[in-house]
Order: C-alpha cells, then sequence, then structure tokens
C-alpha cells in the first residue's frame, strides 16, 4: 500500500498535527513501508470472524453517587494558561 | 554483598531482623544511582527530598515496608513529575496517584524515582525517550528493551530493588529479557490502569519488573485487585500467590509452538530456551507441541490496533488542560498542530499519523476491521492450545539486545522485535519473561512462560521451579558489581 504526500497531509489534519514539507515525504515513505508489511493481514481468511474479543470481562461501572473529586484549583494547576477559574484558549474567531 | 543488591524478600527478612534499617537500605540504593546513573541513565527523575521518601505505611508486616522501588514514567505520582518520556509532559505534575501507588504506598513501599521510557511507551529500545536513551547495564553499547528499558535497567544495575513498568506488547517482558531481570504482564484487567497514561487501552497492563520470581509474585498481590476506578479491572479475586509458589512439575503440560521457533531466531536464544525446557522437564513437566497458525499476523494486528487506539488516546494532548502549549500560533487551530507538533517526537507523530489512517473513512474496514478479527482469531488460536496445555512457554525476544542506534531508522526492523510478545496482549493472558540463557557475547537471554486468562499462579509457579534449579537470576550486571560500600 502506497501512501501519497496528499494522503499524509490529510491524516496529518485529521490528527491536528502540524508537519512540514520534509516530514510529508518522510512519513509517505515510511508509512507506506509500514503498510506494505500490514498487507500481509490480506492472506489472512478472517471472513465471518467476530470482530469483538471474547473475554470472561464485564464492564464494571460503580453506583452512581457523588464522590470528592478534583477540585478546580487542582485541575487547573497544570494548565498552560488558565483565567477566572478556566482554561485559557487562543482566540477562536475574529 | 551491598544491601542495594538484595531481592526484596531477603531485604524484608534483614530489616524485621534488624540486621539493617530501611533507612541504610534506601542510602545504599541511593549510593549506586549516584555511583552508575550518568552512565546508565536508566532515572528521569530521582526523588532526594527526605519528605516525599518517607515511609508512608499502615499495613505492617508488609515485605514491601521500606523498599525502595523505581516506577515507570507514564504512571502517574501525586506531586511528582510524570512525563511519560515526552516533551509534551515535561512539567506535568499529577494532582493524584495511580491506583498502584497508592496500593503500594498502603504497603509502606518507597518511590525512589521515575524511570525512563520511550516516549509514550512506544518503542522497543527506549531510544525514543525525549530526553535521553537508556543503556544496558550488561554492555553500554546496546539498548536496555522498551519501552519500560528504564526500570528493566534500574534493576538489573541494583539502583532500587524492584521497579514497576507497564506493557502494551512486550514493554515489560522484552527489557526484563534484555536486562536479564523478571518481568511480569498480568492477564489484562487484574491490575488497575487507573493512573496509567494511556497508549493502548485494550493492551495497556501495569506490572513488576524484579531480581526474582518470588519478588515478581510480592509484587503482584500488592498491586493486584479490583478498582472501582477503572472500568475494565475484574472483580475476580487475587488468589494466595507468594505462599502458594512451590508446585510439582508433573502436573504441568508445557506448551511448545513451532512458530516461535522458526526463521528469525537467533541460534544462542533457540539454544538458550530450549536448555530451560529440559530442566522443567527434568523436573516432571510434560512438553506437548501446539500449533499457534495465526502467529505471523501478530506484527501487524498489534501495531494497527495499538495505533488507532493511541491516536484516540492521545488527542487529549492538545495544549489546553494540562502539558505543552506551543507559543507559535495566532488561532485555536494552529495552536493544536503546533503544539502537537512541537511536544511529540517522531515514533510517536508515526503511530499518531498510522492510527488516524487507520481509522479514516475508506479504510477502516480494510486496516482496523480486520485487524480487530484478526485479533479474536489469535486469541482463539491460544485458548484452543490452553485446552491442552497449562502454559506456552517460547523465547522472549527473537535476538539478544541489540545496539543503540541499531534499529532507529527502520521501524519496521524494530517493530519486529515485539514479535513473540504481541500475542498475550492481543489475547489478554498474562505472561512472565525470566532470565534463562546467555549469550555467547555475555548478553541475557529470557524464556517467556504464557498462561491462561488470570492464571498468574500458575506460571510463577513454573517460573519459580525454574528458577529453583538454576542461578540465571543471580548473575549480575559487571557496572552493577564495583565497590558501593
Amino acid at each position: 500500500m502506497k501512501i501519497s504526500k496528499d494522503e499524509v497531509q490529510h491524516v496529518a489534519k485529521l490528527a491536528r498535527l502540524g508537519i512540514d514539507e520534509s516530514e510529508t515525504e518522510l512519513f509517505s515513505t515510511q508509512l507506506s513501508q509500514i503498510l506494505t508489511y500490514f498487507d500481509e493481514l490480506n492472506k489472512m481468511d478472517t471472513q465471518g470472524r467476530s470482530p469483538s474479543l471474547s473475554t470472561p470481562l464485564h464492564n464494571g461501572l460503580r453506583e452512581d453517587t457523588l464522590e470528592v473529586s478534583l477540585s478546580r484549583e487542582r485541575a487547573l494547576m497544570n494548565a498552560p494558561e488558565a483565567a477566572d477559574g478556566h482554561f485559557q484558549v487562543p482566540k477562536i474567531m475574529d | 554483598m551491598s544491601l542495594n543488591q538484595l531481592t526484596i524478600h531477603d531485604a524484608a527478612d534483614g530489616i524485621a531482623n534488624a540486621a539493617f534499617s530501611s533507612q541504610e537500605l534506601l542510602e545504599a540504593v541511593h549510593r549506586q544511582i549516584a555511583r552508575v546513573d550518568d552512565t546508565v541513565q536508566a532515572y528521569h527523575t530521582v526523588l532526594t527530598d527526605p519528605a516525599k521518601t518517607s515511609v508512608l505505611s499502615d499495613k505492617a508486616g508488609s515485605l514491601l515496608q521500606g523498599i525502595p522501588l523505581g516506577v515507570k514514567d507514564n504512571i502517574c505520582t501525586e506531586g511528582v513529575v510524570t512525563t511519560c518520556g515526552s516533551k509534551m509532559l515535561e512539567n506535568f505534575v499529577p494532582p493524584y496517584n495511580a491506583t498502584v501507588m497508592t496500593r503500594l504506598e498502603e504497603h509502606g513501599a518507597v518511590l525512589v524515582g521515575k524511570t525512563n521510557m520511550d516516549e509514550f511507551a512506544m518503542g522497543s529500545s527506549t531510544e525514543h525517550s525525549a530526553f535521553q536513551p537508556t543503556r544496558n547495564p550488561w554492555d553500554l553499547g546496546r539498548i536496555p528493551g522498551g519501552s519500560s528499558g528504564g526500570s528493566a535497567a534500574a534493576v538489573a544495575a541494583h539502583e532500587c530493588i524492584a521497579a514497576l513498568g507497564s506493557d502494551t506488547g512486550g514493554s515489560i517482558r522484552q527489557p526484563a529479557a534484555c536486562c536479564g531481570v523478571v518481568g511480569m504482564k498480568p492477564t489484562y484487567g487484574r491490575v488497575s490502569r487507573y493512573g496509567l497514561i494511556a497508549y493502548a487501552s485494550s493492551l495497556d497492563q501495569i506490572g513488576p519488573l524484579t531480581k526474582d520470581v518470588t519478588d515478581a509474585a510480592i509484587m503482584l498481590e500488592a498491586i493486584a485487585g479490583h478498582d472501582p476506578k477503572d472500568s475494565t479491572s475484574a472483580t475476580i479475586p487475587v488468589p494466595t500467590i507468594v505462599k502458594a509458589l512451590h508446585r510439582d512439575m508433573s502436573e504441568i503440560r508445557i506448551g511448545i509452538p513451532d512458530e516461535y521457533f522458526a526463521e528469525g531466531l537467533d541460534s544462542d536464544v533457540n539454544d538458550g530456551v530450549r536448555a530451560a525446557l529440559q530442566v522443567l522437564i527434568s523436573r516432571g513437566a510434560k512438553p506437548q507441541a501446539v500449533s499457534l497458525l495465526t502467529t505471523p499476523y501478530g506484527i501487524a494486528t498489534y501495531y494497527l490496533i495499538a495505533t488507532a487506539e493511541a491516536s484516540s488516546n492521545l488527542a487529549r494532548y492538545d495544549g489546553v488542560k494540562y502539558g505543552y502549549r506551543s507559543s507559535q500560533s495566532q488561532d485555536l487551530l494552529e495552536m493544536y498542530c503546533q503544539t502537537r507538533k512541537e511536544g511529540f517526537g517522531r515514533e510517536t507523530q508515526r503511530r499518531i499519523m498510522l492510527g488516524t489512517y487507520a481509522l479514516s473513512a475508506g479504510y477502516y474496514d480494510a486496516y482496523y476491521g480486520k485487524a480487530q478479527q484478526a485479533r479474536e482469531m489469535i486469541r482463539s488460536d491460544f485458548e484452543t492450545a490452553f485446552q491442552e496445555v497449562d502454559v506456552i512457554v517460547t523465547p522472549t525476544m527473537p535476538t539478544p539486545a541489540f545496539r543503540l542506534g541499531e534499529k532507529t531508522d527502520d521501524p519496521v526492523q524494530m517493530y519486529l522485535s515485539d514479535i513473540y510478545t504481541i500475542s498475550a496482549n492481543l489475547g489478554g493472558f498474562p505472561a512472565i519473561s525470566i532470565p534463562c540463557a546467555m549469550s555467547r557475547d555475555g548478553l541475557p537471554i529470557g524464556m517467556q512462560i504464557m498462561g491462561r486468562w488470570f492464571d498468574e499462579l500458575t506460571l510463577l509457579q513454573v517460573a519459580f521451579a525454574f528458577e529453583q534449579e538454576t542461578d540465571w537470576h543471580l548473575k549480575r550486571a559487571p557496572i552493577s558489581e564495583d565497590s558501593n560500600g
């Protein structure tokens, strides 16, 4: 499977990942190599097989009761920018 | 022998008999770190502030009381910087403890420091750390394995008594094999993932890296068990393990899959693991050939599922809530893109790209959907084998530790070093790597033992039986040996 530079740029946009020209080139080459290797999987006959893993586990939900959670102050302590008890981000529109 | 070289159980005996104090034990560990860590580079952060390393315990009598531990830097430690090996989280100080840390603190264990790792646990050599490579204590020109390479090297260089790592595709077992220590990935759901920084949530599991099998059992007993804060944590009770390690091997049927002793396997590794199998057979274990025909598809299946989950999990690093934020942006969208460009390293970006591609419109069924079906077939293959045998024994890694820089430019070659370890993650099974031989170049070789869901006990019993007959676990890396008063 070959992945073109246009496709690389499209995927980077979906992933919100800034990439420059040389990275586009590098990822196009490397992702193509990796996906070519992954094409091995096409030799596997998965016709009619379940896509979900069978396990002895069950989704463990706790009671929906109020518990102490992080204070606003602690939740914000790692924020790059915060103001008035909120996360602060650059402008969204002019 | 200096105190830092002790196992957990020997150190616990020494403290209980007042042969030395936990303070003296901690000082010996700190002296060793001061002596070798500039070279080994196993730690990213070493705690020297006595307030943070004070012994907190209400479980008097725990074997972990006063035991100095290293902890992989993707496990959240309240008030102690947790970087996940990434520039993105270089200054991240968790406001809470992972459940495993809470449990270890209740047992009185002492946090020595946070160990180096591949960024976001993505790697097999610890060379993808944003900060430093870690060196293999047996040969400083070689990798310690990864992604828990810092934890494995810290144990092998006796810079801690034991350590915690995490294992998504072999990231505990493969570095354990490279560094000649014991490393265990428990069953998926056995140990709470609350506070483990997520890479691939359906595969990730926390587990111990230790100097012997008894220590792995001690650590597992302390950290295992249900946690309401992790919805995938199992409610299945944890049995007594440490006191149940002796088992008659004549009750054990060992599965040996041809597919794991095939092309690409180093001859020293082949010979070492086969000789180790003979030790178990001589103790009465019954060998049996098993067939795992899906083995060749493991790597592709694993890397599709892991990268897809990673692309989703790592979407949270957007420069808003915590972590790095780029200053080079005019608006919000540009801030996201620049932050992720500058904050993530190359391998992490590559995996985000792969995963995003595999999940994108038009490719989802061909890649992610196909991999999900393959995963279920691989699990089913193992389950069939486990109807006939109690454990499956294989090499942990196809070769001994490779050289620093040898595979960094070739992602596919790097991915192939996980070929024997990924199936246990895909299937959810428990697996352990124990030292079982040395290569001609004097590098450790690991043997992997895999078991049924939630049957960690049987694989620890088999590992323990092997250890009783051999002294591979007593061999010491050269750098760990020099005088340490």
